[in-house]
C-alpha cells in the first residue's frame, strides 16, 4: 500500500470539506428536480394518452390537453432541468475551483423559492391562468420571479470561480461559466421580447421570439452543462484525461458561435426575415461539429478504461447522453433542411424533438452527474446496482421509442399526412394513431424508470444509503475487482491515494 | 496548502456586483434596443390590405357612377337611378291592377 502524502490527504480533506458545504442545496435540487421530472413525465402521460384517447380524464376540466401539455413541459424544464443543472453547477465549480461554499443557506433558500414558483406556475397553467407560449407558459410574475431567484443561485458559482485555486481552467469551467451567463441573456431576451413588450400581444413577434428562445436555451444552458458533466465524469472515472483538449475548446468555440443562431428555422415561410429562417436552418446544420467533438471525446476518453465503461453507472449514463447529443443534433439537422421542413415544421417531429434533447441527452449526462455525485456529499453509496441498472435501461427503451416511432416516423408521417390537400383533416389525424400509442409506450417507460430513479434518490437524500467503501457498479463485487472484496466503511483500513481519488 | 492569493473579500464583494450588473445589462440593452434601436413603425398586413380594398371601391364606385349618368341613345335616355327614385317611390305606393299581360302558360 502506497503511503499517503501530505498534500494528497489536505486535497481529500479540502474536497470533503467541499462536498460538506454544498451538501444540502445540491442534495435539494436533485431531489426536487427529480420529484418534477416525474410530476412531468405523469403530465406528459396524460397528454399523450388524450391524443389517442381523448376521453381520457375528461371529468376533469383541469387536465384537458392543452393544460396538461404546457404544464408538462413547464416542469420538465424549470423543475427537473434547470435544478438538476443548478445543482451540476454549485457542486462542480466549486470542486474544480477548489473553493467551499460559503453562501449555501442562501441557495438553498433561493432553491426553496424556486421550487415554490415553479409549483405556483404549474397550478396557474392547470387552472387556465397559463400565458401559453410555449416553454414560457408560467405567468409573467413568476417567470421574471425565476429569473431573480436564479442569480442568488448562480452568482455564487461565479464568484468561486473568481476566487480558485490554481491557474489552470478546465474545460468544464468553460462551459459552466458560459452557462451561467447564457441563462439570464437567452430568459432576460426572451421574457421581454416574447412578452413584457408586447403589451396586447403580436403574434408574430411571440413565436419568433419563443422559437429563438426554445433552442437558446436548449444549446446555451441545458448544452453546456450536460458537456461539462460529461467532460468532468469521463476523465474521473477511467482515470485518464480527455482524449483530445483542443477538440474540446474546439466544440466549445463551435457551439458558442452556432447555438445563438439557431431557432428561426421553425419560422420558415413566416413573415420575417428570409435570411434568418435559412441562417437558423444552416445553424441546425452546423450543430452537429460541437456534438461531434463531444461524442469522439466522451467515447475515446471512456474506451481507454473498458472496465470502467463496464461496471460505473455514472459513466454508462454519461456516454448515453453523448451518444444522445450526437442523434439529437443529427435528427435536428435533418429536420431543419428546406426540402424536410415542408414536412416536420407543423407536424409532432418537433415536440419529439425537444424531448429527445431534453431527456436523452440532457436528463442521461444529469444522471450520470446525481450518479456520480450524491455519495459524495450523502457519504453513501447507492444502495441498489439492479435499480440503477433498471433505471438505465427503461429510460433508454423510453427515449429510444420516443425519438425513432414518435419524432422521426412519426413526425415525417405527419407532415406527409397534412399535405394531402384531398384528405380531411379527421383521416389525417387517424393516420397518427400508431405512433400517439408509441409515445404513451414511451412514456410508460420512462415513468417506471424514474420511479425507480426517485425513490433511491430520496432514500439517499434520507441518508439510507450502503455504508461502504464501495462504490455501486453495475455488476457484482468480487475480490478481482479493482475496489477489492466488499467492506463495511465503519472498519476501514486507510485507504491509498488511488482510491481517494475523486 | 498553500494560501489561495485570488480569494480576497474584495474579490468576492466584486464579483457579486459585476454579477449583478451584468444581470441588469442585459434587460437594459433590450430595453435600449426596443425603444432607442428599434424602428417601432408597424407594419399591419391587415391595414395594409384594407387600404387597397378601399382604393378599389372608389375606383369601381367611380366608373359605376360614369356609367350610370345621363344618357340619350335614339329614342331612349338612361337616367341616374337617383332620378327615378321618386317614380318607384310612388308606384310602390299605388295598389296593385290587373295589367292585362297574361302570366300563364296555359294561356291561348
Amino acid at each position: 500500500m502506497s503511503t499517503i502524502t501530505s498534500p494528497v490527504l489536505e486535497d481529500t480533506k479540502l474536497r470533503a470539506d467541499i462536498d460538506r458545504s454544498l451538501r444540502h442545496p445540491v442534495m435539494f435540487f436533485f431531489a426536487s428536480g427529480a420529484v418534477w421530472l416525474a410530476i412531468s413525465l405523469l403530465l406528459g402521460t396524460m397528454a399523450s394518452i388524450k391524443t389517442h384517447a381523448p376521453d381520457f380524464m375528461s371529468c376533469c376540466s383541469f387536465l384537458n390537453y392543452g393544460r396538461t401539455m404546457p404544464a408538462h413541459m413547464s416542469a420538465l424544464i424549470y423543475g427537473w432541468g434547470a435544478q438538476a443543472a443548478f445543482g451540476v453547477i454549485i457542486w462542480l465549480m466549486s470542486r474544480l475551483s477548489r473553493q467551499e461554499c460559503k453562501k449555501s443557506g442562501i441557495i438553498l433558500a433561493a432553491g426553496h423559492w424556486w421550487n415554490l414558483m415553479v409549483a405556483i406556475g404549474t397550478v396557474c397553467v392547470l387552472s387556465g391562468s397559463g400565458t401559453g407560449v410555449v416553454w414560457m407558459a408560467f405567468p409573467q410574475a413568476i417567470m421574471i420571479s425565476l429569473v431573480l431567484t436564479y442569480f442568488f443561485i448562480g452568482i455564487w458559482a461565479v464568484i468561486a470561480f473568481r476566487v480558485r485555486r490554481g491557474g489552470h481552467i478546465y474545460i468544464s469551467q468553460w462551459y459552466l461559466l458560459a452557462a451561467l451567463f447564457w441563462f439570464p441573456w437567452v430568459v432576460i431576451s426572451g421574457l421581454m421580447f416574447g412578452q413584457l413588450f408586447l403589451g396586447d400581444g403580436d403574434a408574430l413577434m411571440v413565436t419568433a421570439s419563443t422559437a429563438w428562445f426554445r433552442s437558446a436555451l436548449m444549446f446555451l444552458f441545458f448544452t453546456p452543462v450536460a458537456a461539462a458533466s460529461a467532460y468532468y465524469i469521463a476523465p474521473k472515472v477511467t482515470g485518464r484525461p480527455v482524449y483530445s483538449y483542443h477538440l474540446a475548446i474546439f466544440g466549445f468555440w463551435a457551439l458558442a458561435i452556432v447555438g445563438p443562431w439557431t431557432g428561426m428555422d421553425r419560422m420558415m415561410g413566416a413573415p420575417i426575415p428570409a435570411f434568418m429562417q435559412f441562417l437558423s436552418a444552416g445553424a441546425a446544420v452546423l450543430l452537429v461539429v460541437p456534438a461531434i467533438a463531444l461524442f469522439i471525446n466522451i467515447i475515446k476518453t471512456a474506451a481507454s478504461n473498458k472496465d470502467a465503461l463496464a461496471h460505473s453507472p455514472s459513466l454508462r449514463f454519461t456516454v448515453a447522453g453523448a451518444m444522445g447529443m450526437l442523434i439529437f443534433t443529427l435528427m435536428g439537422a435533418v429536420m431543419s433542411l428546406p426540402s424536410a421542413l415542408k414536412y416536420t415544421q407543423f407536424s409532432i417531429a418537433q415536440y419529439g424533438l425537444e424531448l429527445t434533447g431534453l431527456l436523452g441527452f440532457f436528463s442521461m449526462c444529469m444522471f450520470g452527474a446525481i450518479y456520480f455525485i450524491v455519495p459524495r456529499i450523502t457519504n453513501r453509496e447507492w444502495i441498489s446496482a439492479k435499480m440503477i441498472s433498471l433505471h438505465f435501461w427503461l429510460f433508454i427503451y423510453g427515449i429510444v421509442f420516443i425519438a425513432i416511432f414518435y419524432t422521426f416516423l412519426g413526425g415525417f408521417m405527419h407532415g406527409y399526412a397534412l399535405e394531402q390537400v384531398g384528405e380531411s383533416i379527421m383521416a389525417s389525424s387517424g393516420r397518427l394513431y400508431p405512433y400517439a400509442i408509441g409515445l404513451t409506450t414511451g412514456f410508460v417507460f420512462l415513468l417506471f424508470a424514474i420511479f425507480m430513479f426517485c425513490c433511491h434518490l430520496l432514500f439517499m437524500w434520507l441518508r439510507l444509503g450502503r455504508r461502504s467503501n464501495h462504490p455501486t457498479l453495475l455488476s457484482s463485487h468480487s475480490p478481482s475487482m479493482p475496489h477489492g472484496p466488499e467492506g463495511d466503511l465503519d472498519k476501514l483500513e486507510p485507504m491509498d491515494s488511488n482510491q481517494v481519488a475523486h | 496548502m498553500e494560501a489561495n492569493q485570488r480569494d480576497t473579500p474584495l474579490r468576492r464583494f466584486n464579483t457579486f456586483f459585476w454579477g449583478l450588473a451584468l444581470f441588469l445589462v442585459f434587460g437594459i440593452a433590450c430595453f435600449v434596443i426596443k425603444n432607442f434601436i428599434h424602428n417601432d413603425a408597424k407594419y399591419d398586413a391587415a391595414d395594409e390590405a384594407g387600404r387597397a380594398r378601399v382604393l378599389k371601391r372608389e375606383q369601381v364606385e367611380k366608373e359605376q357612377s360614369a356609367l350610370l349618368s345621363y344618357k340619350k341613345e335614339g329614342n331612349s335616355v338612361q337616367l341616374p337611378p337617383s332620378a327615378l327614385f321618386s317614380i318607384a317611390g310612388e308606384l310602390l305606393g299605388t295598389e296593385p291592377e290587373d295589367s292585362g299581360v297574361p302570366h300563364n302558360k296555359t294561356f291561348k
